[in-house]
């Protein structure tokens, strides 16, 4: 049963959608779909930094990390 | 009596009306009102009416009945020698024309309203009101003992015959009656017996098998132990497009408009009440010999009719099964509705309608004559008539639950998702929408107020105006401004602005020199001291994001959190060191001295960098750390300060263990504001004794509690003369509304704050101040505060209406980042926002809250926790409650628990002021006189001490079972007759009960006994004692011991003792 999908948004972070219903704005579709489970395990595997992303450029601009 | 009267057993439908009259004798819920315009007879003659009346009373035996009870059973009497039917006079016309029609319709709703006595004939009385020289109207109101709605068609009809056949000079064109009522009583109970009988409650029991005892649906009151009956009436009618669009939609899916109207009907009730079975009563004439069809009488029937609502089902498969649920009821339809009552539901239960508490109807004639008396039968009533092409809805609502405004709401969104269901009957039931456009966009709205970011474009900073900074940027400008002020006062040592200052940049140039940078996790594990406040300050200024550890939790979950958060730096105190886990984190003991310069440092984050890590704990799964912003904690600082203003004359207490994030605002609202932080000693937050002497000592102007914590402070000693104190703030439990009072008792010189939120959205979300709490059934958490936004949602992310629970959701800029290193569990719990700016996220609380009208919030406990006791869902704060209003009850706390005796079910935990073995009796009769016998807990437990958490919030894990050490008495065991009085009512009940041996302390109805039994006993009593005993009486004073007393008191006549004895705990009354 596939009835939800990866999304992210901007600052790559990552969340769940039901298949079938239009994203929210600013959500995109990461390319993964399957059960709620599955999709969590998949997100387990991806979403390796947490930081959002402007958070993560504005760092790694400074030279942390 | 006159010898022409016939003696019948009463049907079963009957006997209930008889025993509920006898049981509510003021309530006219059974009277039906009619009010007769007699328009094309008009001028009516007065005389002409009243013989009219009279010759359809002599056809129908009916009309002439009465019943008494006799020999343990209900009997219906009919006299042959009734006297001739009276109307009584009324005349309007002294009136102002334009008020004759107002008065018309007051008088007939009083009559409506006046209650029938059974005894005495006639059952019925009709008053021809003269509104006008040629204009004579007809009230009349019949018990529904003798009448229903086929009978008020009959009976207009044959009344219109008679008064045209009187004045014509003939005999009225009325066929000979083949049979009366009584006969068909007599028939339909020799027709419910044997094989018919046995099959039909086959069918029955299986179909209703496990129902909800109650649907729940969520009302503005919670339901009273006794219903009293009282209803109002809200009509609507639909336009002529939508009316012919659902007849249209009838014959499409090949069906009725009942069964279109009641899946639509029962949708909406699914959507309110959480459920998706729903069963849902519907009258069902029950003439279905053709002898009976011209009889007036009582032959209408009740049938339930279970919905099933589940695994989503389209608008139109919903309605193939509700048409097969509606054909199969018809099948089965005989059963009179008290005898499934009486098979199915044989407890006696005050409160809530039995097998349904919901209603549906489409009358086929017109129910325009109706009169509305002031009643309801069951919770929620609809009523559909279709007249002139419109279909016109009446739901009759029971006042005890609704506001008139709630069922306005139904009523609308009933509309609002018919409209939906014509327009596409494929769609899902649970998709179609219950609110227009522009209810959806007010409610979402509700949860937006000004400055929450909604209209915002970037996904993480907050709305115009929102603070900026970090939580060190803030107190560094602080220790500039006010450098010589005391910042925080321990003890004998004081720290200055400026000293706290340089001491947290000495350490922080430290903790850079070490290598903590930006983003990095620093684990903290002090007690309560200025080193501790020190320390975190000194993260934060090193550009990392501090982790408390709480010195008291368990060495193996210090060492969890410790491996979890990655911390490679653990400050800490010397003499901690035993305590704590080895590892990889490096200890820096905060006594050292850090030899460094004492300057502010270059700052390296920015309001989106990680401030604190606070782990919290679920109530399955490992702890997680929450990760939260500089941005979210100063916005919630920033609302605190508006709603408060903090000033330097300001002294805050900081009591809350670091591991709980309250202790974040405690900690850095005042060091942002330059007031005074005064840390209690260790282990003193647990100790309210020290934090009266602390307040006092201080001058302590704001501090913290959970309601647990508060509930000791306010039966501390002394706390009146606690005068500085000016705000106390709560959150982390429901507050309790008499908690909230007790506050204002004992502090009146204090405000009172009930705030809301979770780790997840930087401490606290919604606030409310505590006014008007006496009287409520909870306290509201408030409107969400600047920059937050708060939706009641359903699984689909849809808004709630207002009142309708639903899954709390939070957004805007108090949104944590996520869960450390648990990007699943944090996908799962942070959804993607439909509401916010693009890309924004909702923290899912796994909170139940629900929108009231005035737009406060209402919490209504964790969604995992809904507490289901014997098919009820329970709201264990609604008994503790009713528990703590007793005097003798210090504190209360109800819990469901699978050890209780007889078990699943509630405890309650009471610490008892009153005689130990007194506990479960007097309590048990307390809460049987203000709750629904399924909330009464099934043991009472006396304890001293609540325990309690780290965080001060009570630990409900670790309430003891209720069988072992303080177990109150909990069965019965046989006691023995003390009195002569004792030992005949004891043979009474034995007799009545059919059971050798009975005991003082046995109670009626554990012993079997039900609501007939119990007119038997009264009537014994009557007999044998001369006494006439309340039946009310009979259910709450149930044991024999109790039962004695109460003879004993009718019998010296002092009823003023009786309602004592009622009122009091009966024991003391048996002292006294």
């Amino acid at each position: 049963m596939s009835d939800v999908k990866v999304v992210l948004n901007d600052e790559e972070q990552y969340s769940i959608w039901p298949v079938g219903r239009e994203n929210p704005a600013g959500w995109h579709d990461a390319g993964f779909t399957g059960t709620k489970d599955e999709c969590l395990a998949h997100i387990e595997q991806v979403w390796t930094d947490m930081r959002p992303k402007s958070l993560r450029e504005a760092m790694e601009a400074e030279g942390v990390r | 009596m006159s010898t022409s009267d016939d003696v019948f057993p009463a049907s079963s439908g009957q006997e209930r009306m008889w025993f509920l009259a006898r049981f509510e004798p003021d309530l006219a819920v059974y009277n039906i009102g009619m009010l007769m315009p007699m328009s094309a007879r008009q001028p009516v003659d007065p005389r002409r009416l009243e013989q009219a009346v009279d010759m359809v009373v002599r056809r129908h035996e009916a009309l002439r009945t009465t019943f008494e009870f006799r020999d343990g059973q209900v009997v219906q009497i009919v006299t042959d020698s009734a006297p001739p039917a009276r109307l009584v006079e009324i005349d309007l016309t002294h009136l102002p024309a334009a008020e004759r029609e107002a008065e018309l319709k007051r008088l007939a709703r009083i009559d409506a309203a006046t209650p029938f006595t059974l005894e005495q004939a006639p059952l019925w009385r009709g008053k021809h009101v003269r509104m006008a020289d040629d204009d004579l109207r007809l009230v009349i109101v019949f018990d529904h003992t003798v009448f229903d709605g086929v009978s008020s068609m009959i009976f207009v009809d044959e009344l219109e015959e008679c008064y045209d056949a009187i004045g014509e000079g003939r005999a009225p064109k009325l066929a000979e009656l083949q049979i009366q009522f009584a006969d068909f009583a007599v028939w339909q109970r020799g027709r419910l017996t044997g094989e018919f009988l046995e099959s039909e409650l086959a069918h029955w029991r299986e179909r209703l098998a496990g129902i909800p005892a109650d649907l729940g649906l969520p009302g503005d009151r919670p339901r009273p132990a006794r219903r009293t009956y009282r209803g109002e009436v809200c009509l609507g009618v639909y336009s002529p497009e939508l009316s012919s669009g659902l007849e249209r939609l009838a014959k499409d899916l090949n069906t009725t408009l009942f069964t279109v109207m009641l899946t639509a009907y029962a949708a909406v009730l699914s959507r309110w009440s959480g459920v998706d079975d729903i069963v849902v009563g519907t009258p069902i004439a029950g003439r279905l010999l053709p002898e009976t069809e011209p009889v007036i009488g009582m032959f209408v029937n009740a049938v339930p009719l279970r919905v099933d609502l589940s695994g989503s089902p389209s608008f139109r498969e919903a309605v193939a099964r509700v048409r097969t649920t509606v054909a199969e009821a018809l099948d089965h339809q005989e059963l009179p509705f008290e005898r499934l009552v009486e098979d199915l539901q044989p407890t006696r239960d005050l409160s809530v309608p039995p097998l349904y508490q919901v209603m549906f109807n489409l009358a086929s004639g017109t129910n325009e004559g109706q009169v509305a008396n002031g009643t309801a039968k069951v919770d929620v009533q609809l009523d559909l008539n279709m007249r002139d092409g419109r279909l016109h809805t009446r739901l009759e609502y029971a006042v005890d639950l609704f506001d008139h405004g709630t069922i306005e709401r139904f009523d609308d969104q009933l509309r609002t998702l018919v409209e939906a269901a014509v327009a596409d009957p494929d769609r899902e039931v649970r998709a179609l929408p219950l609110l227009t456009a522009g209810e959806r966009e007010r409610v979402l709205a509700l949860g937006a107020p000004e400055g929450s970011g909604a209209s915002e474009e970037l996904g993480l900073s907050g709305g115009p105006g929102a603070p900026e900074g970090t939580l060190s940027a803030l107190v560094e400008a602080q220790a500039a401004a006010t450098p010589d002020a005391p910042a925080v006062v321990f003890g004998d040592v004081t720290l200055t602005y400026a000293e706290l200052n340089a001491r947290a940049n000495r350490l922080a140039r430290w903790l850079r020199k070490i290598r903590v940078g930006r983003g990095d996790p620093v684990a903290v594990c002090a007690e309560r001291s200025p080193e501790l406040v020190v320390a975190l300050l000194a993260v934060l200024k090193a550009g990392g994001a501090y982790v408390p550890l709480d010195p008291e939790y368990p060495r193996h979950r210090l060492a969890f959190m410790l491996a979890d958060s990655g911390a490679r730096v653990l400050l800490t105190q010397r003499h901690l060191r035993d305590a704590l886990p080895g590892g990889v984190a490096k200890p820096v003991f905060l006594e050292d001295d850090f030899d460094q310069p004492s300057g502010d440092l270059d700052p390296v984050t920015g309001p989106d960098d990680a401030a604190y890590l606070i782990y919290t704990s679920g109530s399955t799964g490992r702890p997680k750390a929450v990760v939260n912003s500089h941005r979210g904690i100063v916005n919630r600082l920033a609302w605190m300060q508006d709603r408060f203003g903090l000033t330097p004359a300001d002294v805050v207490m900081q009591k809350t263990p670091t591991s709980f994030d309250v202790s974040v605002w405690e900690f850095f609202w005042p060091l942002t504001r330059g007031a005074v932080l005064v840390p209690v000693r260790p282990g003193g937050h647990r100790d309210p004794n020290h934090q009266r002497d602390l307040i006092k000592q201080h001058g302590i102007t704001t501090m913290h509690f959970v309601p647990s914590m508060l509930a000791l402070f306010l039966e501390e000693a002394g706390i009146e003369s606690c005068t500085s104190l000016r705000r106390v703030v709560c959150s982390g439990e429901e507050l309790p509304p008499r908690m909230a009072a007790r506050f204002f008792e004992r502090l009146p010189g204090a405000e009172l704050h009930n705030l809301y939120g979770p780790t997840e959205a930087a401490v606290d979300v919604t606030a409310w101040k505590c006014e008007d709490v006496e009287g409520r059934a909870t306290l509201p958490i408030g409107r969400p505060m600047p920059g937050c936004r708060l939706y009641v949602l359903d699984e689909r992310l849809e808004p709630m209406p207002v009142g309708v629970p639903g899954h709390l959701h939070i957004g805007g800029v108090q949104v944590a980042r996520g869960y450390a290193g648990r990007p699943g569990l944090t996908a799962e719990r942070f959804v993607p926002d439909p509401y916010g700016p693009p890309g924004s996220r909702l923290y899912a609380t796994g909170d139940l809250a629900r929108l009231r009208p005035d737009g406060e919030l209402e919490y209504l406990g964790r969604i995992d926790d809904q507490v289901k006791v014997h098919g009820w869902r329970v709201e264990p704060g609604e008994v503790e409650a009713v528990l703590a209003e007793d005097p003798r009850v210090r504190r209360a706390v109800v819990a469901l628990r699978d050890d209780a005796p007889g078990g699943r079910g509630l405890v309650a935990y009471v610490d008892w002021t009153g005689e130990p073995s007194e506990l479960a009796h007097a309590m048990r009769g307390t809460l049987a006189r203000k709750l629904p016998p399924p909330l009464l807990p099934q043991a009472f437990v006396q304890v001293t001490e609540f325990p309690l958490g780290p965080s001060g919030k009570l630990d409900r894990a670790a309430l003891p079972p209720p069988t072992g050490s303080g177990r109150a008495d909990l069965g019965t065991a046989y006691a023995e007759p003390g009195t002569p009085l004792e030992a005949d009512l004891c043979a009474l009940w034995g007799e009545l009960l059919g059971r050798e041996r009975v005991g003082v302390n046995d109670d009626f109805f554990e012993l079997g006994g039900h609501s007939l039994l119990a007119v038997s006993l009264v009537t014994r009593y009557r007999e044998i004692y001369g006494i006439e005993m309340d039946l009310r009486d009979c259910f709450e004073l149930t044991t024999v011991a109790e039962q004695a007393l109460a003879v004993l008191e009718l019998q010296l006549g002092d009823d003023a003792e009786l309602e004592a004895l009622l009122a009091d705990d009966p024991v003391e009354g048996a002292d006294a």
